[in-house]
């Protein structure tokens, strides 16, 4: 018996969001620049009620506190200006600790007492996750850090700072903005820009195919395999790994093209989230490509602070492991989470120390095909470290690794064949894409010069997502989070 | 405003291309349907288009393997067809049912099969799209699927989203030898396996009012025709100590007069774990026995 429990959301994948997203742009440029704000305003309340209603009083009684903490930031001095900042930072993770760990604190302190034969135990607390919590909270704390920091003026406008937190296209599932990108912008008219505007709608769609297209059909897999892996044999499991490879890149960079393409038709520059990670040829380059919105604000507010790498080589390893830690806990309440975030510590430590510049390594990986199996060898790195992310927890995570170890060489479950030609063609598609757009090579489709190739293309892709993609109302991966 | 223009050709060129593209491959895989020879969907064509069945037996994947319509056919002198289908809930069986209505079809007696916590939980719409190339607007001329899935109406204007995912099946089921429709049933046996203990025990889930909803008016529509129905919960391998779709269910059977046979918890036949599968399937010999059972009770 298959159920499927869907919890009420707008996802970009949704009729809801096809009917939502025009109206809200078309409106938007129908209206003066002194009510925009406030219909976009409006438009972002409503996409994070279709939720939940009542969290918007969570999250508007964060904004105001940062908001007036911005402001008390710039007019205070010494350690009192410290003190609105802790004031604003133990507001945000506050909310995180509540909604996002209390009760995986609770699990963890009620087993501990129960080893230690007490029958003493903590309540746990019944309530759903307010989507794109970690999202959120820290892009506005993002904000006080920066005001602290002076690199930000404190907005005055309330309105537009709620705005700024609220932007519907990335408050769900980022990226994680910096004010100093798009407070400004909200300041400032966007007029009508016809090649801004046709950007956004290619980018919009480009995200749906690799959603619904590539994502969802992996995800079909990926359930099957990784929730009932104790009767799946290793070589299946090891495909599903390498698909759920695929589809949290298809999923999480789909939303991100969805989220730029949407606030680019109306005007709107996002930083940009995912860089062809997939074609990165070492961890560390990994990450410079892998959800930077995030990784960079790590770096910034937590990597940079602790002292970067200019620090003595342990001092730099534990930096390292912080941030991951972090990273992994920024995820989810769970060890699976933790340990993933380790296991790239790990990995970025043991790249440090093994390829030193002008080493043995580095050479031996320089030349193209050098270059192509450093490509590889990361890919299968990464896609290692994401069983302890999709397993359920980490007796499975091990129980998983057990199996593809003992049992790589036995039967590979395929679908049907109709699946996996699309599933393959499909993963060629994006892995292509990110190719031509990599090395910079001429063949193009959706930015062909040629205006029939481009229309042509788009409505080929319309017609795949029509035809051949998964309309399951599959939420995104990382609205979780 | 030439910058304006210009973009608003080539949206509307393209929303042409579009619709037209759209058409012609609504065209194209129509005359697939029509010369389905083999496969699941030509299964599902003969079922709900071409078969004229006296008794209809509505359910999920427990109806498909429960019900031995080789059994049932010593009850019943006439064509039984059986339209369990995997994952499918409350909403599929009423889809069903009004699809086979509207087709002009006219059976005597309409089994139900209702699972523990079949009003517990969301409607899983996609099995009802599993229907869709084969008739792509059925039941949503009352409006009734679209009181809880309002957008798949305007959906179903897309010839492409019809047939979505059905392309490849569509295509292949048009080849190949004929199939002999005189098998198809839609029982499907389960084969014995290791015999596996369960003891568990269901959750007690809230009610879904929209699910509710669905079997009243399954029960609707069988009055309005005068269709004699018959609700069951076939055997269920785990304790249940409560379940509020059965309750549900026992009190829109007692207040129509319908006659509901209910066994779960051994109430009416003890099969012992070994003839389930999992806590939830029957195996062959089970259903066989759950079928003989059945067919004896049946009023």
């Amino acid at each position: 018996m298959q159920v499927i429990i869907c919890i009420k959301k707008m996802l970009f994948n949704s009729f809801e969001f096809l009917l939502f997203y025009p109206i809200v742009t078309l409106i938007y440029f129908l209206l003066s620049q002194r009510f925009r704000w406030l219909w976009l305003l409006a438009a972002s309340c409503y996409f994070y009620m279709f939720f939940k209603p009542v969290y918007i009083l969570i999250l508007a009684g964060t904004i105001i506190i940062d908001y007036l903490a911005g402001l008390q930031i710039a007019r205070l001095k010494g350690y009192k200006k410290k003190w609105m900042l802790i004031v604003s930072i133990v507001a945000n993770v506050g909310v995180l600790a509540v909604f996002k760990y209390y009760n995986f604190f609770s699990a963890n302190v009620n087993h501990l007492l129960h080893v230690g034969g007490y029958n003493f135990r903590i309540r746990y607390l019944d309530m759903l996750l307010p989507i794109g919590l970690s999202f959120h909270t820290f892009q506005a704390m993002s904000y006080t850090i920066e005001v602290y920091r002076g690199n930000q003026k404190p907005e005055k406008h309330f309105g537009l700072y709620a705005l700024y937190v609220m932007f519907y296209p990335q408050l769900v599932a980022g990226p994680i903005e910096r004010p100093q990108n798009i407070l400004h912008q909200l300041h400032t008219k966007q007029p009508f820009n016809k090649d801004g505007f046709a950007y956004g709608l290619k980018l919009i769609l480009w995200g749906l195919f690799k959603k619904v297209f590539v994502a969802d059909r992996l995800s079909t897999y990926v359930l099957a395999a990784f929730e009932n892996y104790k009767n799946q044999t290793g070589s299946t499991l090891i495909v599903a790994t390498l698909f759920f490879t695929m589809q949290i890149y298809c999923d999480f960079s789909g939303y991100s093209d969805i989220a730029r393409g949407a606030a680019k038709t109306m005007g709107y520059d996002l930083m940009i989230n995912f860089r062809r990670p997939y074609l990165a040829e070492n961890i560390t380059d990994f990450w410079r490509r892998w959800h930077i919105s995030l990784s960079s604000w790590f770096k910034d507010y937590v990597y940079f602070p602790l002292g970067g790498n200019k620090v003595y080589l342990l001092k730099w390893c534990r930096n390292i492991m912080i941030v991951f830690l972090l990273s992994g806990l920024w995820h989810g309440a769970n060890w699976t989470f933790i340990v993933w975030g380790l296991l790239h510590a790990v990995f970025t430590i043991v790249h440090k120390l093994i390829a030193k510049p002008g080493g043995f390594i580095v050479k031996l990986f320089s030349s193209t095909a050098g270059k192509v199996a450093a490509i590889i060898l990361n890919l299968c790195v990464v896609s290692f470290a994401w069983i302890f992310f999709r397993a359920l927890n980490l007796n499975d995570a091990v129980g998983i690794i057990h199996k593809i170890i003992t049992g790589w060489h036995d039967k590979v479950f395929v679908k049907t064949f109709a699946w996996t030609a699309l599933t393959l063609v499909g993963i060629f598609i994006v892995f292509a894409a990110d190719v031509v757009e990599e090395y910079n090579l001429k063949f193009r489709l959706l930015g062909n010069p040629n205006i029939f190739v481009r229309l042509t293309t788009v409505c080929a892709i319309i017609m795949a997502i029509l035809c051949f993609g998964v309309f399951q109302n599959i939420s995104f991966i990382y609205f979780q989070f | 405003m030439h910058l304006k223009s210009n973009l608003i050709f080539k949206i509307v060129f393209c929303l042409v291309v579009l619709f037209t593209a759209d058409r012609v491959f609504g065209f194209f895989m129509n005359y697939q349907v029509r010369h389905l020879k083999n496969g699941g969907l030509f299964e599902l064509k003969y079922k709900l288009v071409d078969a004229n069945p006296l008794v209809v037996i509505l359910g999920s994947s427990r109806a498909c393997h429960h019900y031995n319509t080789t059994i049932l056919q010593n009850r019943f002198n006439g064509k039984i067809i059986n339209y369990g289908e995997d994952g499918s809930d409350i909403v599929y069986y009423y889809v069903v049912l009004a699809q086979l209505l509207k087709e002009g079809k006219k059976p005597q007696h309409v089994i139900v099969d209702i699972r523990p916590n079949e009003f517990g939980a969301s409607p899983y719409l996609n099995v009802v799209a599993g229907l869709y190339p084969i008739s792509g607007e059925m039941s949503l001329e009352g409006n009734e699927l679209g009181k809880i899935a309002p957008y798949e109406n305007i959906k179903l204007h897309l010839y492409s989203y019809r047939f979505n995912n059905h392309v490849f099946d569509l295509i292949g089921a048009t080849h190949g030898p004929l199939e002999d429709t005189g098998t198809i049933t839609g029982y499907k046996p389960l084969p014995p396996r290791q015999y596996t203990m369960y003891n568990g025990t269901e959750s007690n889930f809230e009610l879904h009012d929209d699910m509710v909803y669905y079997l009243k008016a399954i029960v609707g529509l069988c009055k309005s025709h005068n269709i004699k129905l018959t609700v069951c919960t076939s055997p269920y391998n785990a304790n249940i100590v409560r379940d509020r779709s059965i309750e549900a269910t026992e009190e829109i059977c007692m207040k129509n007069g319908i006659q509901y046979l209910n066994y779960l918890n051994n109430g009416l036949l003890g099969l012992p774990s070994r003839f389930f599968v999992d806590e939830a399937h029957l195996d062959t010999n089970g259903a066989d026995m759950f079928t003989s059972d059945f067919m004896a009770r049946i009023k």
